[in-house]
């Protein structure tokens, strides 16, 4: 789609960010249909916003902004928190993958969406800390020490099944 | 660390291929979007208010304008030097006047205030019509004079 009489079109400016987008909200919804409707809310806040960004270069965060609190919003809704949301990997084929890795799915789903979404900015998007930090509306400091906060929690959850290996070993 | 690193990233690819996006996800938010009108930017609303603004302005001030005038031939000539008097018209006549003819006589007080006076539209309790005179001190409103009257209009509320 072009622009038309300069007005920007929307598979232009939103287009790109929609599977990035996808991938933050599926990661703190952890529902396909959930994530798509919250990607769809925020797509249409954002196309309705987008004459009050100031700078187009940071339009991938903004965005991801938008998601993120539209993910917050349906989580705080009362459906969602009488809703039993189904988990993921206990219904997705594991014979293909190697136990580590399932113990990490799993220990990833343990965390909070919160931590899911700072780790998945940091390491899978590869966002800097202030990046994050204005994703998740919070500070550079609190960002950071929710990272590592996340990854603590990882390594705790992985040690036990580690120490039994190498004890079998 | 590194590894866990490296592991966390291969994690979530995992995640988001086993749940992946509809095919028609971006078709359908397009679509969604559509329906929506494009966004404008800044100076386009103001451009727009701008523009109403000043049509908003305009028909004011040719509404006012109009309402201020009266019907066609009714102003009052000012003559430069007073020459009519009162006394020439019917001293009988002092029935409520309807007509938007000029009156004789107007200007026989030889008042400054008096000149360029016009029939409004508007009507006393009485039915006689309300003059307007854009000179006159206060109110610019006049009760239209009785026939006999020598000039010394009464000044009713603008």
């Amino acid at each position: 789609m072009s622009a038309v009489r300069g007005t920007p079109a929307f598979d232009d400016v939103i287009g790109p960010l929609i599977s990035r987008g996808y991938a933050l909200a599926v990661t703190m919804l952890n529902d396909r249909s959930a994530a798509e409707d919250a990607v769809q809310d925020a797509s249409l806040k954002a196309w309705q916003k987008l004459p009050s960004l100031r700078d187009r270069s940071a339009i991938e965060p903004w965005f991801l902004s938008i998601v993120a609190n539209q993910c917050r919003s349906m989580r705080r809704t009362r459906w969602w928190s009488v809703l039993k949301v189904s988990h993921l990997y206990d219904k997705a084929p594991t014979r293909d993958r190697h136990p580590d890795a399932l113990d990490l799915d799993r220990a990833l789903d343990r965390l909070g969406p919160e931590e899911r979404l700072v780790l998945l900015l940091h390491f899978y998007m590869d966002m800097t800390f202030e990046q994050v930090a204005n994703i998740a509306g919070i500070s550079m400091t609190a960002a950071r020490s929710r990272i590592y906060r996340a990854l603590d929690r990882l390594r705790a959850d992985l040690e036990p099944r580690e120490a039994l290996d190498h004890g079998r070993a | 660390m590194a590894e866990l690193e490296s592991e966390i990233r291969r994690a979530f690819g995992r995640r988001l291929a086993a749940i992946p996006a509809s095919p028609d996800l971006g078709r359908r938010l397009s679509a969604a979007a559509g329906m929506r009108r494009p966004p404008r930017r800044a100076w386009q609303a103001v451009a727009v208010s701008a523009g109403l603004l000043l049509v908003g302005a305009v028909t004011f001030s040719v509404i006012l304008a109009r309402h201020g005038q009266t019907g066609p031939g009714v102003t009052v000539g000012a003559p430069a030097t007073p020459t009519a008097s009162l006394t020439t018209q019917s001293s009988a006549s002092s029935s409520p006047r309807t007509s938007a003819a000029p009156i004789p006589g107007i200007h026989a007080t030889g008042d400054a205030e008096f000149v360029g006076c016009k029939v409004t539209s508007r009507k006393d309790v009485y039915g006689n019509p309300i003059w307007y005179c854009p000179l006159a001190p206060h109110g610019y409103h006049y009760w239209e004079p009785p026939a006999d009257c020598c000039g010394d209009w009464r000044a009713v509320e603008p």
